[in-house]
């Protein structure tokens, strides 16, 4: 996400009731907002209409728009919050905190079981088993069933691809409190698929 | 001396983002090389990441993007002072 002076006139533009200032933003960050949205979501139709929410939103509170954080910044952090309300409001159960199973240590902090084979290494796996539907299913479920705010993190700095320090920005959070979630987010997907993949293996 | 849990738990992220201190990488990497736990939990972990950037859906339908361009755009010209 850089900030240009392109941006600035877009900005610009978009405080005069341009809209086709609008039609060059959504050119440009659709497919983001689209695919964070359904990250957030997890639900195509949920997905579309936060893009819809998130465009209209910027047309009309682009005076709200500061100018301190670059504007890719702030439409993230629109799209984001905008994702997890939709979501919230689909949400039938409590969320509990995210404390992903940890190897066994012992109480010098060294691992119980020393060895590894091949279930426990199982990114040696060929590619085949590794995106089979199967394996697709149990990762898409695994991702749906972590905190929201867990998988936020992770959909914006795995997939989207921004930085510890982006993300934060968008978030609103510390970028320690960032990592760690992040950190236990793909701490509990490698367990999910290890205990899947570990069964294939071996079986 | 790293020991597995710290670098489970402290040290595995910021090593995957090349942030750490040379003094903890070289103990890290040092502890890699008699611990093949967790190297398997690192390459793990790392597959993992992979993994779900894979599992990342299709972009928004071409036909879509058109009629939620139209839609809008219709919408804020009324809006329009």
């Amino acid at each position: 996400m850089v900030e240009t002076d392109l941006d600035l006139d877009l900005v610009e533009r978009l405080r005069g009731g341009d809209t086709t200032a609008l039609e060059v933003l959504m050119e440009r960050y659709t497919s983001r907002v689209y695919r964070l949205a359904h990250g957030i979501t997890r639900n195509e139709a949920d997905a579309q209409e936060v893009v819809q929410d998130v465009f209209l939103t910027l047309f009309r509170k682009i005076h709200t728009f500061e100018g301190r954080a670059a504007l890719g910044s702030w439409i993230y952090r629109v799209a984001t919050n905008a994702a997890l309300i939709k979501r919230r409001g689909r949400r039938t159960d409590r969320e509990v905190p995210l404390e992903p199973p940890l190897p066994a240590f012992d109480s010098d902090g060294h691992r119980l079981v020393k060895r590894a084979s091949a279930q426990t290494d199982w990114s040696q796996t060929p590619e085949a088993d590794l995106l089979s539907q199967e394996t697709r299913d149990i990762l898409n479920k695994a991702i749906d069933s972590l905190p929201d705010q867990h998988r936020a993190v992770l959909v914006l700095r795995d997939i989207e691809g921004l930085s510890n320090e982006e993300v934060a920005q968008v978030v609103g959070d510390s970028v320690p409190a960032v990592k760690s979630r992040l950190h236990r987010a793909r701490m509990a997907l490698r367990e999910e698929l290890t205990r899947h993949l570990g069964l294939r293996l071996s079986g | 001396m790293v020991t597995c849990k710290e670098f489970i738990l402290d040290f595995l992220a910021d090593y995957l983002d090349e942030t750490l201190r040379p003094e903890i990488l070289v103990e890290l990497e040092q502890h890699l090389e008699e611990c093949p736990p967790c190297v398997a939990y690192l390459n793990t972990y790392k597959k993992t990441r992979d993994l779900v950037k894979e599992a990342a859906p299709a972009d928004m339908p071409q036909e879509m993007k058109a009629i939620l361009r139209k839609f809008l755009l219709q919408q804020l010209s009324k809006e329009k002072p």
